[in-house]
C-alpha cells in the first residue's frame, strides 16, 4: 500500500516531542479525535474481563461489526472505572496526522519508548499503541474493510498482552475446557490438538471457554474467556457437523480456516464458559488410540508446551509471560492426553481432571 | 572457544531465561526462538552458571557429588560448556573479586547418593524459530519521528 505525503503543515506540540514513541502515540491521538469529529457513528462498548473492564470506542459501525462480535458476549452496561481504553478508527489524510511512518525499515516494526508501546504488524497493516500509565490504547487502519478474518475472530491480541503488564490477566496460548467448579488449559504449539480438543467440549457435560487464548490470572489460578470464536482446520470440518449453523466464512474456507461464533452472535446459542478455576494443565498428543488416555508428566514438559508458543506468537513481555508460565505449571498437575480416534470421549476424560 | 579451567563463566545475555523445575531445566532465547531442556547433571550446573562460576571450582564439586574419574568427569563438563557456548547460552566472562562462592544456591539440585557422572544432554528445540524467520519484528529506537532517519532525510 503506498504512503501518503505527509502533511506538511502539521507539527507536534513541544510537549508532545519529548520521545519519539511518545509523539507518535500523540498524533495517534489526534487522528482519532479527527476521525470521531467527522463521523456520525461513534460508539463506545464497555466489556468485563475478570474483575476489569474495558472501555472500546468504535469510530464507526464497520469498525464495530469488523471487530466487536468475538467479544460482545462480554457487555457490561457501566463504563465507570475502566482500566483500559481502546479507541478504534479507519482512514488516512487528516484521520492518519502520523503518516508516513517516521521509520525506514519495512516489514513488521517495534517503536518503544519509556512509557510507550507502538506496534506496526505488517501483514494487517495495522498500529497497535499503548500507553501503560493512562491505559489508553489505540488500533488504527487504512480501511476497516481490509481486516483479515482472524483478526474478526480474535481481535486486539497485541494490545491484550500489552494490558496483561498492568493487570494480573495475562493472555496465554491455551485452549481451556470445563465448568464453573473447574476446568484444564490446553497447552501446546498449533496443530497439537488443543482446537479440535476444545470443539469436542461444546456438545458435552464439559463447556467451551477458549480454543486458543484466553486470559489467565497465574496468581489465583483462574482462567478467563477472551474470544467468543473458534477456529478449526478444514480437514476437522465433517468431524464438527453441529457446528455448522455458528460458521461464518464457509464460502471462504480452505482459504481461509473455519471460523465460529459460539457467543450468541447473530442470535446463535452463548455457549461459552466466562471463567474457571484451573485444575490441571494438558498436553494434547494426536496418537492412533482408538481410546483417549491421560497421563501425569513433568512439569517441565508442559512449560516447554506452554511458555515458548505464547513467547514467540506474541513476542512482547516475553519475561513476565515465562513468569506467569512458570508461576501456572508450578501450581498445577500436568498430564498428557493422548488423542484417540473417538472425539466424543474426550470430554468424558477430561472431566476426571475436574 | 575451547574452555578453560579458570575461565569464570555466566548466563550469556537477558534474553535468556530459565526455570528449574522438577529435576529438569527448562531454557529459553527469547532472541532466535530456540528452547532447551537439560537434566542430570545438567541442572546443577546450569544453576550454578546462573550464578557465575568458574570450571575449576564446579569441577571440583562435580567429582565429590557424582561417582567416576575425575579426568573423564572435568572432561565431560567443558565439553558441556562448550556446547552452551556454541549455542550462545553463557558467555566467559571476567571473574568477580572477592571470595569465590560456589553452589550455595545449586547444591540443592545436586544428588545426595553420588550416582555415576553421566555426560549432561542439552536437547534443543528449533520449531518456533520459524515464527521469528518468517515474520521478523524490527526494533526501532526512540530516535524516530520527528528526528526522521538520515538515509530518507537524503533521499528528498
Amino acid at each position: 500500500m503506498s504512503r501518503p505525503k505527509p502533511i506538511p503543515s502539521l507539527n507536534p506540540t513541544p510537549e508532545s516531542a519529548q520521545e519519539g514513541p511518545g509523539a507518535f502515540f500523540e498524533l495517534l491521538r489526534q487522528g482519532f479525535h479527527q476521525a470521531t469529529q467527522l463521523s456520525p457513528e461513534v460508539r463506545e462498548e464497555c466489556i468485563q474481563l475478570g474483575a476489569a473492564k474495558v472501555k472500546i470506542i468504535f469510530e464507526n459501525n464497520l469498525m464495530r461489526e469488523k471487530l466487536f462480535p468475538a467479544l460482545e458476549h462480554l457487555t457490561k452496561d457501566s463504563l465507570h472505572s475502566s482500566t483500559l481504553t481502546i479507541h478504534c478508527w479507519e482512514g488516512t489524510d487528516q484521520r492518519a496526522p502520523f503518516l508516513p511512518f517516521p521509520w525506514e525499515q519495512s516489514g513488521n516494526i517495534k517503536f518503544y519508548g519509556s512509557d510507550t508501546f507502538i506496534k506496526y504488524d505488517d501483514e494487517s497493516d495495522c498500529i497497535y499503541a499503548f500507553k501503560p500509565s493512562t491505559a489508553e490504547a489505540f488500533f488504527w487502519v487504512p480501511q476497516a474493510e481490509a481486516i483479515p478474518y482472524f483478526m474478526t475472530g480474535t481481535p486486539f491480541i497485541p494490545l491484550w498482552n500489552f494490558w496483561g503488564s498492568i493487570t494480573p490477566y495475562q493472555i496465554l496460548h491455551a485452549g481451556a475446557v470445563g465448568t464453573p467448579e473447574g476446568g484444564v488449559l490446553l497447552v501446546g504449539r498449533g496443530g497439537s490438538g488443543k482446537s479440535s480438543t476444545s470443539a469436542t467440549a461444546l456438545f458435552s457435560q464439559l463447556q467451551f471457554l477458549s480454543d486458543d487464548y484466553c486470559l489467565v490470572d497465574t496468581d489465583q489460578g483462574v482462567a478467563y474467556n477472551l474470544f467468543g470464536t473458534a477456529k478449526l482446520r478444514p480437514d476437522m470440518l465433517n468431524r464438527f457437523p453441529q457446528l455448522d449453523p455458528y460458521l461464518v466464512n464457509r464460502e471462504r474456507v480452505p482459504e481461509e480456516k473455519p471460523l465460529f461464533f459460539l457467543n450468541g452472535h447473530q442470535g446463535g446459542k452463548n455457549f461459552v464458559l466466562e471463567q474457571f478455576p484451573i485444575k490441571a494443565l494438558v498436553l494434547p498428543k494426536v496418537t492412533d488410540r482408538k481410546q483417549a488416555q491421560l497421563s501425569p508428566i513433568s512439569s517441565g514438559e508442559i512449560l516447554r508446551a506452554l511458555a515458548p508458543s505464547t513467547i514467540f506468537q506474541l513476542r512482547d513481555f516475553e519475561q513476565e509471560i515465562f513468569r506467569r508460565s512458570v508461576q501456572l505449571v508450578q501450581h498445577c498437575p500436568c498430564y498428557l492426553f493422548e488423542l484417540g480416534g473417538e472425539l466424543r470421549s474426550l470430554p468424558a476424560t477430561l472431566k476426571e481432571l475436574i | 572457544m575451547k574452555p578453560a579451567n579458570t575461565t569464570y563463566y555466566e548466563i550469556a545475555n537477558a534474553n535468556i531465561s530459565s526455570e528449574i523445575m522438577d529435576g529438569e531445566a527448562i531454557i529459553i532465547n527469547m532472541e532466535t526462538g530456540t528452547y532447551y531442556s537439560l537434566d542430570g547433571a545438567g541442572v546443577p550446573i546450569w544453576a550454578q552458571l546462573q550464578k557465575g562460576v568458574n570450571l575449576e571450582d564446579l569441577s571440583s564439586v562435580l567429582c565429590d557429588k557424582y561417582a567416576g574419574e575425575s579426568p573423564a568427569i572435568e572432561q565431560g563438563l567443558k565439553s558441556f560448556v562448550e556446547e552452551l557456548l556454541q549455542e550462545e547460552l553463557i558467555k566467559a566472562s571476567e571473574q568477580p573479586e572477592g571470595e569465590r562462592k560456589i553452589l550455595t544456591d545449586a547444591e540443592a539440585f545436586f544428588p545426595q547418593d553420588k550416582p555415576p557422572f553421566t555426560q549432561p544432554q542439552l536437547n534443543k528445540y528449533s520449531d518456533m524459530q520459524g515464527l521469528l524467520l518468517i515474520d521478523p519484528i524490527h526494533d526501532v529506537s526512540e530516535g524516530g519521528w520527528p528526528n526522521v532517519p538520515a538515509q530518507a532525510n537524503s533521499k528528498s
